[in-house]
């Protein structure tokens, strides 16, 4: 009998040990969150990548306040819930800034608790409104919002495309469905809404839906929703004979959709920011990401940028306490691989645009530029 | 069937033969690359096939390995008594009292988490292990729990111990309404009808937007404010460490309400059906009513559980309940031996732990993690499919051993 | 409404075959065989890894898209029917003596083994169907009744009922069809008199396995792509579909399959897409309470 107990305490004493000790002084650790498993996995990839140059840029400089920086990633598996665990233990862990989550839906109940527990996090591509419309001080995003976008989109659909009748499709989530409605909303009287629905962010089979959408038969489909799903349903339109245009957002913007999607995608129209291979002060990121991972995400230079700006403000604020280095994230000006970025009140760019791109001979390119 | 040096050479190649076309041809845009993953993959099985053959003429280790078995086998026997709390499993307590101010807030926050998991988990026990009925959607009464407090909690302002009650009702009879169908049916169908169950509720809460929030979850921009925490004449339990004594005194609670259970008439009855349910019926038990209690005991489990989750996540949604949560506590059950309070706990901890320690001590294995996951359930069934710790009336049923007497699992034949 | 029959054929011939592997393992093991749902999604990355190397390492039999495909299904039934059997012998056969549960988890565990195998082996994003292999099959659609309807589609309906059929004749009519038959009924009996229950039940995994594959190809060809986790819903909707038509019964899984896809595409198409996972399982209730055996599923209430 006391063997057992030994064994007990031995096993438990032992796990405490395990698990207790990794007190490191002489590193700061910064989070990154995101889809790194699941369907979106490829998304998170991207942003963990992005996140990776910054930081190895900053180590190989000394680090800063004169400590090396240790990545800490955690994967909220694009699923809400996680998203949520993962943030408590990124705040356990002790990060001094987060770059993330990824989907809108993840973002918003995370943001929660890094405000609860004055973490910054800057979020390279959650879209949603209501991300920054809380006006928690520890929140920022470096990409635009859904409402800014769901109007381009809407506008260029009344009056450069001209349709009258619009089908609106989107994945349920706060993204998708954000971005869907403010796209409808945006129509306002100026086109019809014959067709509007969802499906589950995991289906791959859109046939059934196409062909409620082609019998609706609208002169444009607009989709809330991510790449992984925009290709096949695209393909699977074109084979179904839906002739209408096909328009999405920033979610849809990736190597992968033009590899699935193939010639279906000539003609696609999507919102989307600058393009990054325009501007020369992102060329030698770029160049650095295609030596190491191949094609950029969209999102990689975001993440980047994101990475550097957290990591700047902690350097001109002299501490990692999280309100001082929200400060002062809201007060630079930085001058970042996507160009100059500033943040408003709220946290969002104070200047942000969303322009046009389509889908050009397999390629994405700018509408002015066409 | 015995291993052979020829045989261990066939088997690895067998494998780098079926992992050829995958692990072996990379697709980059049009072009195919080859790599010499199947050989590693061939070369592993073979390292592993020889290491099996060493060890299977050194008898030594394996008499180490039950050695450091055994010992959890006896506590667990000494568990299971119907007795008084004894000092050493008050020692243990004491140690889990004083604990979580050793840990760092992330693994208080891991503790808190395999609590939550492991009440799940002795609640499933108590329909799987105890009765024998094999239930697939577990997650959708832990569901029904969380979403009936946050609901009651966001919209009635209702305080947390109200919404145990509230919850624990609701998610009991939900089982009653699910059970009472499926129990006139075959074992097999009532895990069938509960895996309908389980997805049916995640869809529900899915797409109900206005009454659930949808895949946006609780609370959201429509019924925001927090769920309500937990309060003790006025003070709120809010911090980490409350939430860590109070899932630590539910485990408590859940342990020796399910130990008066199980020695019960009840649980006896529930053992009896499990063995032999022609037999049981003959002996007097109502069969189907006490399958019925099983059920929605364990249904109310489900629904502490969710209420406790729903006030510490403070904030759910439907994805959390998806069926690989059910999967997991099942995994739980029956990783650490079905039927025993001390296993199902161990059981609990280590897939809950195990997936989370690869992710935080081996970053470098993170695309792997579920990978090992996955092999490590597999392994775990082949070589221990009793569970870590089997129950031990089962062992005297097989072993036919006097009561009291525990013996190593290693000596029987399955 | 042709249009959604179509599509809800399809749908339904899928699920069908994949539910024939859930039953015919349920038939002989007594157990859900969890894993099968991911050697449908192994099936379908086989059969694009199979043409992307076609189109590499030889130029003139590319030339031939339609013979292409067949050597596709081929290597992806043969390499996924080499899965099935590895994945019965590692994982179940030392457990067909252990309690059923024991099997379940095992099951659970490689589902989640397999998928995350393909994931770090393959990579996490959409693999593309190559289009140029289908080209053929879908450039001339038939226009009939406002529907229009591609050869694919009709080869797809075509090949899932063929296949179906010959499973059926070969269940029914060969003599190891009939050692099937007598394993799923009694295993002990069936070894008395002669059968070899190992290869029967091995047998069973290459036969379900390869029907998985063949729908597996057939699906990423029809949705031009694929993904490391379509089995797991693929999965569940076929264990529905196989448990609707009485599991364990053959005849049963294939009705079972259609009537899913075909209530499934019908729902999304006059009620609401938003529904579409809640139809399935709302049938499957209802039907478990008002026959519990399932559709077809006399076999099994015999069994008991």
């Amino acid at each position: 009998m006391k063997k057992s107990i030994c064994y007990w305490l031995a096993l438990i004493i032992g796990l405490t040990i395990l698990f207790g000790c990794d007190a490191k002084s002489n590193i700061i650790k910064l989070g990154v969150a995101g889809p790194l498993t699941g369907e979106q996995a490829k998304m998170g990839t991207d942003v963990f990548n992005g996140v990776t140059l910054a930081v190895e840029e900053w180590n190989s400089k000394g680090g800063v306040l004169g400590k090396k920086i240790l990545i800490v990633a955690r994967d909220d598996m694009a699923q809400e819930h996680q998203a949520q665990s993962v943030a408590k233990e990124l705040a356990g862990e002790g990060v001094i800034g987060v770059v993330g989550h990824f989907n809108s839906g993840c973002t918003i109940p995370a943001s929660v608790v890094y405000h609860d527990s004055n973490i910054p996090m800057i979020t390279p591509s959650s879209t949603n409104p209501y991300v920054t419309d809380r006006n928690f001080a520890n929140v920022f995003r470096v990409c635009g919002r859904d409402d800014q976008q769901g109007k381009v989109a809407a506008e260029f659909a009344v009056n450069t495309l001209k349709v009258k009748q619009v089908a609106i499709l989107h994945d349920k989530t706060q993204y998708g469905q954000g971005l869907a409605d403010e796209f409808k909303k945006h129509l306002g009287a100026n086109a019809e809404v014959v067709y509007y629905g969802g499906f589950p962010k995991e289906e791959l089979n859109f046939k059934p839906i196409i062909t409620v959408v082609k019998e609706a038969n609208p002169e444009l489909w607009f989709f809330g929703g991510i790449y992984n799903q925009a290709g096949p349903m695209v393909v699977q339109a074109h084979e179904a004979g839906l002739n209408a245009v096909f328009m999405s957002g920033d979610g849809v913007i990736d190597p992968v959709f033009l590899k699935v999607a193939g010639p279906a995608a000539n003609g696609s129209y999507l919102t989307f920011s600058r393009d990054p291979e325009a501007i020369p002060s992102a060329k030698s990121f770029l160049d650095k990401y295609h030596q190491r991972y191949g094609l950029h995400g969209p999102y990689s230079i975001y993440a980047y940028d994101a990475a550097n700006i957290i990591l700047s403000a902690i350097q001109a604020a002299g501490t990692t306490d999280g309100t001082k280095v929200a400060e002062q994230i809201r007060k630079t000006v930085y001058d970042g691989a996507i160009g100059k970025i500033q943040f408003d009140s709220k946290g969002d760019l104070a200047s942000s645009y969303y322009i046009m791109w389509v889908v050009k001979d397999g390629k994405f390119v700018t509408v002015e530029s066409k | 069937m015995k291993l052979t040096f020829g045989k261990v050479l066939l088997i690895s190649l067998w494998f780098a033969l079926i992992t050829l076309p995958i692990v072996g041809i990379k697709m980059v845009d049009s072009t195919v690359n080859w790599c010499f993953g199947p050989l590693i993959i061939g070369g592993l099985v073979l390292a592993g096939g020889l290491i099996w053959l060493g060890l299977s003429r050194w008898q030594a280790i394996a008499n180490l390995a039950k050695r450091l078995v055994s010992p959890l086998s006896a506590t667990a026997g000494q568990m299971v008594k119907p007795s008084v709390i004894k000092w050493e499993t008050a020692s243990i307590l004491i140690l889990l009292c004083i604990i979580p101010w050793m840990f760092s807030a992330k693994h208080l926050n891991l503790a808190i988490d395999t609590g939550i998991y492991i009440i799940l988990a002795l609640g499933l026990n108590i329909v799987v292990g105890s009765a024998g009925l094999l239930v697939l959607g577990y997650a959708g009464f832990w569901a029904v729990g969380a979403y009936t407090f946050a609901l009651a909690s966001l919209t009635l302002n209702c305080p947390f111990w109200l919404g145990l009650v509230i919850a624990a009702v609701v998610a009991g009879l939900c089982g009653l309404i699910v059970g009472l169908p499926c129990l006139r049916l075959r074992g097999d169908y009532l895990a069938i009808v509960t895996l309908g169950f389980g997805e049916l509720v995640r869809y529900l809460l899915k797409n109900l937007p206005a009454l659930t929030g949808g895949e946006k979850g609780l609370p959201n921009e429509l019924m925001s404010g927090g769920i309500n925490h937990p309060q003790i004449l006025g003070w709120v339990l809010k911090q980490p460490i409350h939430y860590y004594y109070l899932t630590l005194i539910m485990v408590v609670l859940t342990v020796i309400i399910i130990d008066r259970l199980n020695n019960s008439r009840i649980g006896r009855a529930w053992i009896a059906i499990r063995e032999d349910e022609m037999a049981a019926a003959s002996m007097g038990i109502n069969t189907t009513k006490m399958k019925i209690l099983a059920f929605i005991i364990s249904a109310v489990w489900a629904g502490f559980a969710g209420v406790l989750y729903a006030a510490k996540m403070n904030y759910i949604t439907p994805e959390a309940f998806r069926f690989e949560q059910s999967a997991l506590i099942l995994a739980m059950v029956i990783l650490g031996g079905m039927g025993n309070t001390f296993g199902v706990i161990l059981g609990a901890m280590i897939l809950f732990i195990l997936p989370w320690f690869i992710r935080d001590q081996l970053p470098a294995f993170q695309d792997y993690r579920l990978l090992i996951y996955g092999a490590t359930m597999v392994l775990m069934m082949l070589f221990r499919p009793q569970g870590l710790i089997s129950s031990k009336r089962r062992q005297i049923r097989i072993g036919g051993v006097a009561e009291g007497v525990t013996v190593p699992a290693e000596t029987q034949k399955p | 409404m042709l249009q959604h029959l179509v599509n809800g054929l399809i749908q339904g011939g899928i699920y069908a075959l994949i539910a024939l592997g859930y039953t015919m393992v349920y038939g002989i093991l007594g157990m859900i065989n969890f894993a099968h749902g991911e050697i449908y999604m192994i099936g379908a990355y086989l059969s694009i890894i199979a043409l992307a190397v076609i189109t590499a390492l030889s130029p003139p039999l590319a030339g031939l898209p339609i013979l292409c495909l067949f050597v596709a299904l081929i290597i992806s039934v043969l390499f996924a029917s080499a899965h099935g059997f590895t994945v019965e012998r590692v994982a179940y056969r030392r457990l067909r003596d252990a309690p059923v549960l024991s099997a379940l988890i095992s099951a659970i565990g490689m589902s989640t083994f397999l998928q995350n195998y393909i994931m770090v082996a393959q990579g996490k994003e959409n693999k593309a169907f190559p289009a140029y292999f289908k080209e053929p099959l879908i450039s001339h659609p038939f226009i009939v009744a406002g529907a229009r309807i591609t050869m694919l589609e009709i080869v797809i309906i075509i090949s899932c009922i063929l296949i179906m059929l010959g499973l059926h004749l070969f269940i029914s009519r060969t003599k190891v069809g009939r050692a099937m038959r007598a394993t799923a009924q009694d295993k002990k009996m069936a070894s008395l008199v002669g059968i070899d229950i190992n290869k029967i039940i091995s047998l069973t995994f290459i036969i379900g396995s390869g029907l998985a594959a063949a729908g597996g190809l057939m699906v990423s060809m029809y949705i031009s792509t694929t993904r490391f986790d379509v089995g797991y819903l693929a999965g569940i909707k076929a264990f529905t579909a196989a448990v609707l038509g009485g599991i364990g019964n053959i005849p049963g899984a294939m009705l079972g399959g259609f009537l899913l896809g075909i209530v499934e595409t019908l729902g999304i198409a006059y009620i609401s897409p938003d529904y579409k996972e809640v139809y399935a399982f709302i049938i499957l209730m209802i039907v478990l309470v008002v026959r519990p055996t399932g559709l077809l599923g006399e076999r099994m209430a015999e069994k008991t």
